[in-house]
């Protein structure tokens, strides 16, 4: 009988001849190994076009189980999370659900694999992330729960990864999973990260995000991946009903006289280069003509540094690390998050006024203490770059402090989101320190280009 | 490994060229490499971040940027760093932030915070003085490790392995690589065979005239995208490549940040070989080498030699022959594979070669320990099974050779 086998993210037919007209068009000959071959993540469309043939195989590609997914901690769906889990089994299991930040998507998720009860593999895009819905998983079904990153390697029917360790692993997991869920999922169409969904024969996906659109247009590709969009929810929608009540505020910092003198001719200096090769900088290709122009000659390498260094003045601006001195004054006791664009700044930020830090070389035990310590009220804040910009749950944070940040709307979303976690009587604030009279000011205004500053 | 971004490459016409470096740039690379090493040795028990800095220095004034930064990148691997085992920075900074946080909620609105009495209240926790704990406070990040040693190679070596570390830079991006290779010693093919097979890449073989032969090497899911998945396999593939006698190679490769697609060449003539001995037959396991002896001293019209052929079935394997038994009377040349006692799988798979029809007369020698039968090679009468125990004996295998010698065909 013929067999379906699967291969390093393939799936082989073996057992049959070249050209017999049963096998469906989804495969093709590989003279390398003599056999049909066809990518991984086409698995139901194989086995239903098999079957339309009546053609019988020994299917030994799939290798996952089906699970007895109960919880043993059950919550009360939202209207809108119920809404959701219908909408994606409507869909035949694949698709993506985006809800805001603090909406519960990860409810979604547990609802899901309660409803297919297939072995499932957690994807997401931080250790963080990984540690957050490993703790999640355990406590909600009260089973053992994998991990695989951050130094971990323990395969289990639940079992949680980063996008990063699903890369690499995928290859010889990617039949042991019925259920694949991609939290962040607009982090999965990179070019890398994508064989994760392509190197699988999950029939079941769901991804979750609260920031699907990429400015590169490659969240089309979610639809191959995963599935449509099969349920959409805005921050407007839900603001007050099921998230905190929020306030933006942008606070413009000067520099110092020596800050400015240092930052005005580090500019000039930067400027007159790409003056003088006729670089435009508004256009689409403009910044990377000036990396790879300013990498051909001394004057081009020290035009870099002048960029380089007129923005950690900007970013870091010693008026800055006052006013955060302020705002932790004017909110003590409402647990803070400190957001920086580099991890220099959090580090100096974190040594002057002795902050607990998280950046991506901070242990996984030491980041679960930190957070923990946050939300017990040991620490009054915590001071971070870029690792906890997405999805880490801190239901008792209020206020946010951007420090620093990219003109990312996305990154600037999903840091406001970090506080909007509905709790009683909460009100939550995201504070924007901008050095006047620098690039940051533009800075600020692209990234503040969403519904949820207006 | 260096990766992507430090190839010094140049871009013509649809292909990626290495830059040659001649005398004068080798000299260079020599004297910058000279620089980063005795920045490095200058630095021994200093701080990682401070080594850096002084390496920053040289490479501001460095002609060639990308070749210094490579330099660096493969002197910097060479280097041991380790951070400072004598305090325990996560437990310093819990009591440090701890402190903090208290003193910060009780103080009045008006007064800063006082650094200098947390360090103190801290200090006197830990036992440990103010300047102690600054100290140690992040002494666990990486830019605060300490340099324990220098790299022990010198400047001439880490030049040498320059260019073999761009091409590996390259194939990093690779897609697909296309080898022809010349003339190979069977040790050194069966190592790169088994190299090919470790790193799970498929390939496809076909036969070059007069001496050779055409690998098209990718993966399982190059078939149905062009991805750069298997490129690290590639660039660890290319030693064992250069260990080869002769070998050219072709790859296409996605380059840059859109991934434009190029094709990059490279030969044995283009990478100094260095460190890797090429002679045919010291490449004989030494019972290999004690059977070809025997077999020369043996009083029988079979000449014996190293092979060089590789035995092939499109869709099945490969199959690399240790010698070949040449009839001085005439008549098409008998290949024997020493199997040993190492896997009784790898017999199996000769045994369904050999019944797919290898396209030559071969005799593989197994040990007994692997329990199989001699008989299970009976269906081919171009092929046989020579079963030994212990050492294998010359005459014993002659008469295998003997008895396939005469068969009437080939499967």
């Amino acid at each position: 009988m013929p067999t379906l086998i699967f291969s390093a993210g393939t799936i082989e037919l073996r057992g049959i001849a070249r050209g017999d007209p049963r096998v469906p068009s989804l495969f093709a000959w590989d003279e390398r190994t003599a056999c049909f071959r066809a990518p991984a993540i086409a698995y139901v469309e194989i086995v239903y076009a098999l079957r339309a043939r009546g053609l019988d195989v020994d299917d030994c590609a799939r290798a996952y189980d089906a699970i007895d997914a109960h919880p043993v901690v059950r919550r009360m769906p939202r209207p809108y999370q119920e809404e959701a889990v219908h909408a994606w089994q409507k869909h035949r299991g694949r698709g993506v659900v985006v809800l805001p930040t603090g909406a519960g998507k990860t409810h979604v998720a547990v609802m899901a694999i309660e409803a297919k009860k297939r072995s499932a593999l957690v994807l997401a895009p931080t250790l963080d992330l990984v540690r957050q819905w490993y703790d999640l998983l355990r406590t909600t079904f009260g089973v053992r729960v994998g991990v695989i990153g951050g130094g971990d390697y323990e395969v289990l029917p639940l079992t949680v990864t980063t996008y990063d360790s699903a890369y690499l692993h995928i290859e010889h997991l990617g039949a042991r999973f019925g259920l694949l869920v991609f939290d962040e999922c607009h982090h999965l169409p990179g070019k890398t990260y994508q064989l994760a969904a392509r190197l699988s024969l999950a029939p079941y996906r769901l991804g979750l995000t609260a920031t699907l659109e990429r400015a590169d247009g490659l969240h089309h590709e979610l639809d191959a991946l995963i599935g449509p969009v099969v349920y959409r929810k805005e921050i407007g929608e839900l603001s007050g009903d099921y998230l905190a009540e929020y306030e933006t505020i942008r606070l413009e910092v000067e520099l110092t006289d020596e800050e400015r003198a240092e930052h005005d001719r580090e500019r000039t200096l930067y400027l007159d280069f790409v003056a003088k090769n006729g670089i435009h900088l508004g256009s689409p290709q403009g910044f990377s003509t000036f990396i790879a122009r300013s990498a051909r000659s001394p004057e081009g390498r020290r035009a870099m540094r002048g960029y380089r260094r007129q923005r950690e003045l900007a970013f870091a601006a010693s008026a800055k690390l006052v006013y955060v001195e302020n705002l932790l004054d004017l909110h003590r006791g409402e647990p803070t998050i400190i957001f920086t664009q580099d991890n220099a700044t959090a580090y100096r930020l974190a040594r002057r006024l002795f902050l607990p830090i998280i950046t991506h070389q901070t242990r996984v035990t030491e980041r679960s203490e930190i957070l923990a310590g946050l939300a017990s009220g040991t620490y009054g804040a915590i001071v971070t770059s870029k690792v906890l910009n997405e999805g880490v749950d801190v239901r008792e944070a209020s206020v946010a402090i951007v420090l620093s940040g990219s003109g990312s709307v996305r990154e600037h979303v999903q840091r406001l989101g970090r506080v909007l976690r509905k709790k009683d009587g909460k009100r939550a604030f995201l504070y924007e320190l901008v050095t006047a009279k620098t690039a940051e000011a533009g800075t600020s205004d692209r990234r503040r280009e969403h519904d949820a500053y207006r | 490994m260096l990766t992507a971004d430090l190839a010094d490459v140049r871009r013509k016409n649809g292909e990626l060229f290495m830059r040659v470096l001649d005398a004068c740039a080798c000299a260079q690379l020599i004297e910058l490499a000279e620089q980063y090493l005795a920045a490095a040795r200058a630095h021994v028990g200093y701080r990682r971040e401070e080594l850096y800095a002084a390496w920053d220095t040289i490479g501001h004034d460095a002609k060639h940027p990308r070749r210094a930064a490579a330099l660096r990148k493969m002197v910097d691997d060479a280097c041991v760093f380790e951070a400072e085992g004598t305090v325990d920075p996560v437990r310093i900074r819990r009591t440090v932030f701890t402190l903090a946080s208290k003193l910060r909620s009780a103080r009045d609105r008006t007064s800063p915070l006082d650094r200098q009495e947390i360090l103190a209240c801290a200090a006197s926790e830990l036992g440990m003085t103010s300047d102690a704990v600054e100290h140690a406070l992040f002494a666990d990040l990486r830019g605060e490790h300490l340099l324990m040693a220098a790299p022990v190679s010198n400047a001439e070596s880490i030049a040498c392995d320059y260019e073999l570390a761009q091409a590996q830079a390259i194939l990093l991006r690779a897609v697909r690589v296309t080898c022809e290779v010349r003339a190979a010693s069977p040790g050194l093919f069966r190592a790169f065979f088994a190299r090919l097979k470790f790193h799970k890449l498929l390939f496809s073989v076909e036969r070059m005239q007069p001496k050779g032969f055409r690998l098209i090497v990718d993966g399982p899911f190059s078939m149905f995208d062009s991805v750069s998945r298997y490129g690290v396999r590639f660039a660890l593939l290319l030693p064992a490549l250069c260990a080869l006698d002769a070998w050219s190679l072709t790859a296409d490769v996605r380059w840059g940040k859109s991934r434009e697609p190029f094709v990059f060449r490279l030969s044995s003539d283009d990478i100094t070989k260095h460190g890797v001995d090429d002679g045919c037959s010291i490449h004989l396991s030494d019972d290999v080498r004690a059977l070809l002896d025997e077999l020369r001293a043996a009083n029988t019209h079979f000449a014996a030699e190293p092979a060089t052929a590789l035995l092939d079935v499109p869709g099945l394997g490969v199959c690399i022959p240790d010698l070949v038994l040449r009839d001085e009377r005439g008549g098409p040349p008998v290949h024997v594979e020493v199997l040993g006692f190492w896997s009784r799988d790898a017999v199996f798979r000769r045994i369904e070669l050999a019944e797919r029809g290898l396209g030559a007369r071969i005799v593989f020698a197994v040990c007994a320990r692997l329990r199989v039968s001699a008989e299970l090679l009976d269906g081919t009468s171009s092929s046989a099974l020579y079963v030994y125990k212990g050492k294998m004996s010359a005459r014993a295998l002659l008469a295998h050779v003997e008895r396939v010698a005469l068969s009437h065909g080939i499967e």
